[in-house]
């Protein structure tokens, strides 16, 4: 009876240590595939009734921002991240005394241990309204602009097939195409479509990038700190790029300051690897997209002198 | 059904402010003469009476004012005092929503038919010239560093032309421009304002301009007053300025004060009958 005890205790040890099977390996492969795709980036939101939508001026004014970051790239981890929010749309002589810009906090982007991403809240308080003189409302429009520094990595698979073996294709690994990536790479800014075309042992990549969210994107080249209200116009619509091909050398890329300028919100950049003469074979290629993004919301905001 | 059911039963809070715009209208100091009086025929060497209701239908305390009857001829309709100061009105507000009001009294003498007419048709104007103001308040959009963004990204959108409707008072500013223009590092706003008489009187004096501010910020104008001659030929425009720093735009309250005496008048009649 005690055998017969051991070996049940024994088989529920070794079901126990059994690795994850293939279901388990699924739902880790789609929470992957989860947290590094989707067109945002940090996500903002009034909290209900903060701020009212009518004060009277001898109220305090309080509005509450929570945010968080629905994108794939972890925010003020790092000391040279920068996150910062703005109130604005009002007057400040009106409107005194509130801290109008502050750091977004700890924003954590989407990750396997945080599936929906990092969520921090800020504040702003005024207990200081004075409507001028003869103005009996005021109406503006409370406008958080958050701005951020961004970064988007798509991997996508690639087939190089430098063609100088010439074998049939059905002998080939791969085959030389085109193609779209939709869905977005776990940023605002994201990689749409990739077109492949191989030149001897060269190989070359026309890259299309889109702004997919609904902010502006601003320049890496700009300092946050001017954003949103030093922005001129040269500080918009740019993003900076690096490509890589594993087992490749980089030739050039075109434009060669690896800076792509976005009209319409998009903008395309050509680079070439020189591949070797291999047999065709597929291989990641990684794009990294660096930019700031700006991107705001508002309320409304009615205040009402106080009858006398 | 259901949703006027719920909008009937949704019901303000004691805390929720008053919102009700007074600051609205083209009106000022209203004249009404009061029924029978005088009474459309009366017999000669009978007295009349004229009462005429005063009213401040607008949204501004009334400063100086007088009310004058004219056009009676002192032979047959005598009266014994052809003028009289129109006391203090306030005008309307969220304590007094109708404005205040007074009822001014005019006594004639005895009438006379003059010699071979049957009858005498007494025509008379009832004249009120009052000291008056008003204050325009619009939020406009200031965008001091220059840059258009799209609507959903920028704080607000500046228009170039705002039109207005009545301030609470006769003589309105009915439309705010704004134009803003890069200078050196900073920016320079410029609001024109057009004023216009809006009422049913006459405006008797030039329409004095002051405390013209963005905000609370003063703004400096091309001019202190509009002179009656400017008003009538379309010369109605001030233009008022501020320079400010490149910054994010916002929403500000542009407030100006306007003081000018203006004239109001009511008709009326009455018929003297030859007693037999």
């Amino acid at each position: 009876m005690k055998k017969v005890g051991l070996v049940i205790l024994v088989g529920l040890f070794i079901l126990s240590c059994t690795p994850r099977n293939p279901e388990n390996i699924n739902q880790v492969s789609a929470v992957t595939e989860f947290v590094r795709s989707g067109v945002q980036g940090v996500d903002m939101r009034f909290v209900q009734n903060l701020p009212p939508r009518q004060i009277y001026d001898t109220a305090d004014l309080f509005a509450l921002l929570e945010l968080r970051n629905l994108g794939n790239y972890d925010l003020g981890r790092e000391t040279f991240q920068q996150c910062v929010v703005q109130l604005g749309g009002f007057d400040p002589s009106i409107i005194r005394g509130i801290n109008e810009r502050q750091s977004c906090g700890d924003l954590p982007g989407k990750s396997e241990f945080v599936v929906d991403g990092g969520f921090s809240t800020v504040e702003f308080a005024s207990s200081s309204i004075i409507l001028p003189q003869d103005v009996d409302k005021y109406e503006p429009p409370l406008v958080a602009t958050a701005c951020y520094e961004y970064k988007t990595v798509a991997a996508p698979q690639v087939c190089i097939d430098p063609d100088f073996f010439e074998i049939t294709s059905s002998q080939r690994a791969c085959d030389v195409r085109d193609f779209g990536l939709g869905g977005g790479q776990g940023g605002p800014v994201g990689v749409t479509y990739v077109n492949v075309d191989m030149v001897g042992s060269r190989a070359q990549f026309q890259i299309e990038v889109a702004n997919l969210g609904s902010g502006r994107v601003v320049s890496p080249r700009a300092s946050i700190t001017q954003c949103p209200g030093g922005l001129r116009y040269k500080d918009f619509d740019e993003v900076q790029f690096q490509v890589e091909l594993s087992g490749a050398r980089l030739v050039r890329c075109a434009p060669s300051d690896q800076f792509v300028r976005l009209g319409d919100g998009r903008g395309r950049f050509v680079c070439t690897f020189d591949v070797g003469n291999v047999p065709a074979y597929e291989t990641p290629m990684r794009i990294e997209l660096n930019y700031n993004y700006m991107q705001s919301i508002r309320t409304p905001v009615e205040i009402i002198r106080t009858p006398e | 059904m259901m949703v006027l059911l719920l909008v009937s039963c949704t019901r303000s809070t004691a805390n929720d402010p008053i919102d009700i715009n007074f600051k609205s209208g083209t009106s000022g100091i209203e004249l009404q003469l009061l029924a029978n009086h005088p009474p459309r025929r009366i017999v000669e060497g009978s007295t009349f009476n004229i009462a005429v209701q005063v009213s401040n239908t607008g949204a501004y305390d009334m400063g100086v004012g007088e009310i004058t009857v004219i056009g009676l001829d002192q032979v047959y309709t005598p009266i014994e005092r052809q003028d009289a100061v129109i006391p203090p009105l306030k005008g309307r507000s969220e304590s007094n929503n109708q404005g205040d009001f007074y009822v001014q009294e005019f006594s004639g003498g005895k009438t006379v038919v003059p010699p071979g007419a049957k009858e005498y048709r007494a025509k008379f104007l009832l004249v009120a010239a009052y000291e008056y103001m008003n204050v325009v308040g619009k939020d406009v959009c200031i965008n001091p560093a220059l840059i258009e963004i799209e609507s959903e990204q920028a704080s607000c959108q500046i228009q170039d032309r705002i039109r207005l409707s009545g301030q609470g008072a006769p003589v309105a500013v009915t439309q705010i421009e704004e134009t803003v223009s890069p200078v050196g590092d900073d920016v320079k706003i410029d609001f024109i304002l057009t004023i216009d008489n809006r009422g049913r009187g006459k405006v008797v004096s030039p329409i004095l301009i002051s405390d013209v501010r963005l905000g609370t910020k003063p703004l400096t104008c091309n001019k202190r007053e509009i002179t009656m001659f400017e008003l009538e030929n379309k010369r109605n425009t001030v233009v008022c300025s501020r320079t400010e720093q490149r910054q994010s735009a916002y929403t500000s309250p542009l407030s100006a004060t306007l003081q000018y005496m203006y004239k109001t008048t009511e008709e009326g009649e009455f018929v003297v009958q030859r007693s037999r």
